[in-house]
């Protein structure tokens, strides 16, 4: 069974009395394991779908179900429960809590899902281990690098075990050497761990990590490729 | 004006919820430091112009320590060398206006009673006497204000024909529908007795005194009423036109007999005003806290102005806009803010004066003077004190802020990337200069009063505002470092993020933690102080209060001294067959190296056998005070101790009927009955100096197994319906006693209490600014799986932990004010030791009730902070 599957998915946005459409009906599917990247210039709506894709917003129309179970169904409360036990998310920004240690930012999701402290830990520990800031743990976000900043929001999206790997731009905000490493580690990752990923790029060279391409234009599906 | 009208005023209408705190929030400050300007007024004031109404035309008035002896009138012929001179009798009473059998307040009115003679007294004062004839006077509102005047001399001299014949203002009569020929029952004391009005003084010069509560009487029938026969309160003098004051007044001092003095009138009045500074400096000093905390909330929402528009004022400055016109419109702000509160809390000034005249009133008339119970009207003068204060202190609390807003980088601000880090760096000096200055508040404490008024003291509480307050940085560091492990471990996740985020804000917060410190530091201050000054004062009582009877005139013993009881009251008490003992008091207003204070006469044999006085020193006070009895000896309270720099075995100069005289101290005990100061001298001494007067005050032993009820019951049962005194038993007199303490600090409650609350509206404005702030981190972490309710909890525990560490400093910082309060101001303003106590239940019931508070101020920035967009690219 897939992951996730998008069917039909539109997105209007309304600003002032204009409308804007982001998604003119979109479908596709992510099976399990595979690592997609999603490619378009700027405002094709990629990172519209990936919102979408990760229960951060809803779509106008259309069915968005993520292991089966559909999203546009889902209130506020489940779909926050949703992000918090199924998917996981790295941004461009890297976006870490600057007022918690890379600790603790990465037990977060573990500990804002209710697990005792301890074990967070250890999944926290564990994790940056295998992504290489183990040395960094008691620092703050601020008093690290880029690169290290975007290990630490990898292992933050992935310490809870999420179905889903949601990523966008990730690469975007890091010099050409630290977006290798990112690259390679997501790689690394999909591969080693299974983790599904879903990443949104607008570069060729980053989508070239992926095993899968999902192409979008003007908010409509552009094509679809395996690498 | 069009950038500042868009840019700051239509967000300030917008923002309705913040604008209507801030500006109720300045408006309390402002309101209660007024109120407490017209409350103070009212009681100064109302004594003052009341002394200027009777006072009239009087120039020069000649008095003594307990009145005027008539005997030496003849040696006073000289003074109309000087102008006219006319004998006054004057004092209160109360009129009887319900029903005199249950002697409840609500059934007395004090009333101001002239006694003159008229012949005499015409030139003096204003009498416009209303032509009536039979008609009632308040039954038809018309017939006063249609009356014919009439003031001729003869016209009084018809009307005040004996001693029960009285002449009553106008506004009196309207309100108590008394006619021409009406009966009005009055008390003098503890007697009763029935008076005809005989006219009605329009409301023009000493009518107006006490609101219209004025009676006049011939001075014969004054002296009858108030038991002073052959006595005169004073005389007044009346120079003719054109004399040179200075130098009569002189003149006439330098041929005054012994034991007479000559003044100005308004001399009383300065007396009075010194007599109540301390109190009411302090009643200043605690206003003016609850306006230092509103000032904190115009700092707050200039703060939250800023934060919530770095990106325009980005784009602003990106556009031209100086820093320097950045830096107005951010202080525009807080003038908009400063003048909406001023302007209303003008308004709410004068309802705060109404209820805290109301809670003083009772004090100063039961410790001080009788007043009138009501504010002035608010004048020029204290809306230009309310913006003289509230419009500079309101641009210095948004100074911060909007010099932050002017230093904004146009293009960080626009990129909305350029929220500081806040992350407090402890350096050493943090911890150094506030500790210097504590040590320096120390030092102050050691300093002696400056013109008998505490100012170091004053200074040294400031200081340990300041110094704490400079402390509240690195105390919050030392805390955030020790507290992260516990709150992560009791309170799961939403503690863990409740203290990065605090601790992430420490700068910010240390602004809000300090404001709401130094409230609660005062409160706890208050609660130390006043908690230890009752179990002083229960304790004193306990061993003071030895009589089983306490027997006063039928007026509350508030309205003056000129209250005493008649011989048959005296000898009701003493043929009761229970009573074994009774020991006599007489007050009189004495004036001491001028200032007032009071000179007592007690049975210093009864005192002694009893113990009703608690001494203080020397050692063997008791044998001293034994030694005292029959000679020129006193014993002083020790306000007046330490008023005056006096201990025992020092010796005092007072004015007495025969000339100054010296008397030795024999011995200083405790009295927390007034700060005037007490001297006091046994019966005997007394006698031969000041000669027969009625007692004030009688307090009476009984034999073992006399139940004082019953003996009190039958006391009272045996005065005919011409006397009524209030008797009290030993144990309703200590619940008494506690009333009237209690009562006296209800005012310093309030006033604390409204600080309180406009902290917490701070702590609120304070959360809003973080929320704000954070709102990138707040929508991430609810993008990284938050829900609304964590969200909500972990604000909500930032504010409980806002007055948690409040409450903690507070407590530190109160402990320490508390000390400066006990040991050092009020013993320089009032001169009584208090023994330290700490209130504890009080004070772990206050901290709990502040931790739950301000969790409550923290639930609208909580919801807030859940209805967040999500968004991660802001």
């Amino acid at each position: 069974m897939p992951v996730l599957v998008a069917e039909d998915l539109q997105k209007t946005y309304t600003s002032g009395e204009a409308n804007v459409t982001a998604l003119a009906g979109v479908s596709f599917a992510v099976e399990k394991g595979d690592f997609v990247a999603l490619m378009g210039p700027s405002g094709c709506g990629k990172s519209t779908l990936l919102h979408i894709c990760g229960a951060m917003d809803r779509a106008s129309s259309g069915r968005i179900l993520l292991n089966g179970q559909d999203l546009a169904a889902l209130g506020d409360d489940d779909l926050t429960r949703v992000r918090r036990e199924q998917v996981g998310f790295v941004f461009q920004f890297f976006n870490l809590l600057p007022t918690l240690t890379m600790a603790d930012n990465i037990a977060l999701p573990c500990l804002l899902a209710g697990m005792k402290g301890a074990e967070a830990d250890a999944r926290a520990q564990a994790l940056a281990e295998r992504v290489g800031i183990s040395h960094r743990l008691g620092h703050y976000p601020q008093q690290v690098s880029g690169g290290e900043m975007q290990r630490a929001a990898i292992a933050r999206a992935l310490v809870h075990q999420p179905a889903l790997l949601v990523a966008d731009e990730p690469t975007g905000n890091l010099d050409s050497d630290n977006g290798a490493k990112v690259l390679a580690l997501l790689s690394a990752l999909n591969r080693e761990m299974g983790v599904t990923v879903l990443l949104a790029t607008h570069a060729a060279d980053v989508a070239a990590a992926a095993t899968r391409v999902v192409r979008l234009r003007d908010g409509k599906f552009a094509g679809d490729r395996q690498t | 004006m069009r950038l500042f009208t868009q840019f700051i005023l239509r967000p300030l209408i917008a923002d309705r919820i913040r604008t209507a705190t801030t500006v109720l929030g300045v408006a309390l400050g402002i309101a209660v430091v007024v109120a407490i300007q017209l409350t103070n007024a009212s009681s100064v004031r109302g004594f003052e112009t009341a002394l200027e109404t009777v006072a009239g035309k009087t120039a020069v008035e000649i008095a003594g320590t307990g009145g005027v002896d008539e005997g030496v009138l003849p040696s006073l012929g000289w003074l109309r060398e000087y102008g006219i001179v006319s004998p006054v009798v004057e004092g209160n009473a109360a009129l009887v206006v319900g029903d005199l059998t249950s002697l409840s307040a609500r059934d007395l009115e004090a009333v101001r009673v002239l006694g003159i003679d008229i012949l005499r007294d015409l030139p003096f004062r204003e009498y416009q006497l209303l032509d009536l004839g039979d008609r009632a006077a308040g039954a038809e509102a018309t017939d006063v204000r249609d009356a014919q005047q009439d003031v001729t001399t003869q016209k009084f001299l018809e009307i005040l024909t004996d001693e029960r014949s009285v002449v009553i203002s106008e506004k009196l009569a309207k309100r108590r529908g008394y006619a021409i020929g009406s009966e009005m029952a009055m008390m003098f004391g503890d007697r009763v007795g029935t008076y005809v009005v005989r006219g009605v003084l329009k409301d023009e010069g000493p009518a107006r005194v006490l609101d219209g509560n004025f009676i006049l009487m011939d001075i014969a029938a004054a002296q009858v009423a108030f038991d002073r026969l052959g006595r005169l309160d004073r005389l007044d003098v009346l120079l003719p036109a054109g004399a040179d004051l200075p130098a009569s007044l002189a003149a006439i001092a330098a041929r005054m007999p012994d034991g007479l003095t000559a003044q100005r009138p308004s001399r009383r009045g300065e007396q009075v005003e010194t007599m109540l500074a301390a109190f009411h400096t302090n009643l200043t000093a605690l206003s003016w806290i609850a306006l230092i905390v509103g000032l904190f909330l115009v700092y707050n929402t200039v703060t939250i102005s800023v934060v919530a528009r770095r990106q325009e004022i980005g784009t602003l400055r990106a556009l031209g806009l100086t820093r320097r016109k950045v830096l107005f419109l951010f202080l525009g702000e807080a003038a908009v803010l400063a003048i909406a509160g001023i302007v209303i809390g003008l308004g709410l000034a004068r309802l705060l004066a109404d209820v805290a005249v109301g809670m003083t009133a009772a004090t100063v008339s039961t410790i001080y003077i009788a007043t009138a119970a009501a504010p002035p009207d608010m004048n020029w003068g204290h809306v230009w004190l309310a913006a003289l204060i509230g419009l500079p202190l309101s641009l210095l609390a948004a100074a911060v802020p909007a010099l932050e807003a002017s230093r904004v980088e146009p293009t960080a601000a626009m990129r909305g990337h350029d929220t500081l880090d806040m992350r407090l760096r402890l350096r050493p000096a943090m911890v150094v200069a506030p500790i210097a200055v504590l040590l320096a508040a120390l030092g102050l404490a050691q300093l002696d009063p400056v013109n008998g008024k505490p100012l170091f003291g004053y200074l040294s509480s400031f200081t340990i505002v300041i110094g704490a307050g400079l402390l509240v940085p690195a105390i919050m560091y030392g805390l955030a470092r020790a507290g992260r492990g516990l709150l992560r471990r009791r309170l799961g996740v939403e503690g863990l993020l409740a203290h990065a985020n605090l601790t992430a804000a420490i700068p910010r917060l240390s602004i809000s933690v300090a404001a709401l410190s130094v409230s609660l530091s005062m409160m706890v201050a208050i609660a130390i102080m006043i908690g230890s000054f009752r179990d002083t004062v229960v304790y004193w009582v306990g061993q003071t209060l030895q009589a089983d009877l306490f027997i006063g005139p039928g007026i509350r013993p508030s309205v003056g001294q000129e209250q005493t009881l008649s011989p048959d009251v005296i000898a009701a008490v003493q043929r009761h067959p229970a009573v074994t003992a009774i020991d006599s008091f007489r007050n009189l207003d004495l004036v001491y190296q001028d200032r007032l204070t009071v000179l007592g006469a007690g049975t210093f044999s009864v005192v002694l056998e009893h113990g009703a006085l608690l001494f203080k020193s020397p050692a063997n006070a008791r044998e001293a005070v034994r030694q005292a009895i029959g000679q020129d000896a006193v014993v002083i309270s020790e306000a007046f101790a330490n008023k005056f720099k006096k201990r025992d075995g020092d010796r005092l100069t007072l004015p007495t009927p025969q000339g100054l005289r010296d008397f030795a101290v024999a011995a200083v005990y405790y009295d927390y009955s007034n700060d005037r100061g007490v001297v006091i001298m046994d019966v005997g001494t007394f006698r031969r100096y000041f000669g027969e007067l009625p007692p004030t005050g009688i307090a009476a032993f009984l034999r073992d197994g006399a139940d004082p009820e019953v003996v009190r019951s039958e006391m009272l049962a045996s005065m005919d319906e011409g006397h009524r005194a209030f008797i009290f038993s030993n144990r309703t007199l200590r619940t008494e006693v506690l009333r009237i303490f209690d009562s006296t600090f209800a005012i310093t409650y309030a006033l604390e209490l409204i600080a309180i609350i406009v902290a917490m509206l701070g702590v609120a404005g304070t959360l809003l600014t973080l929320v704000l702030e954070r709102r990138r981190e707040l929508s991430l972490l609810r993008l990284t799986g938050a829900d609304r309710k964590q969200v909500r909890k972990m604000v909500i525990i930032e504010a409980a932990l806002i007055g948690a560490v409040s409450q903690g400093i507070g407590l530190t910082m109160g402990f320490a004010l508390s000390m400066v309060l006990i040991y050092v101001i009020n013993v320089q303003s009032f001169g009584w030791t208090i023994q330290f106590h700490l209130p504890t239940a009080f004070l772990i019931q206050s901290s709990i009730a502040v931790v739950v508070a301000t969790a409550i101020a923290g639930v609208y920035p909580a919801r807030r902070a859940a209805q967040l967009v999500l968004s991660h690219d802001e």
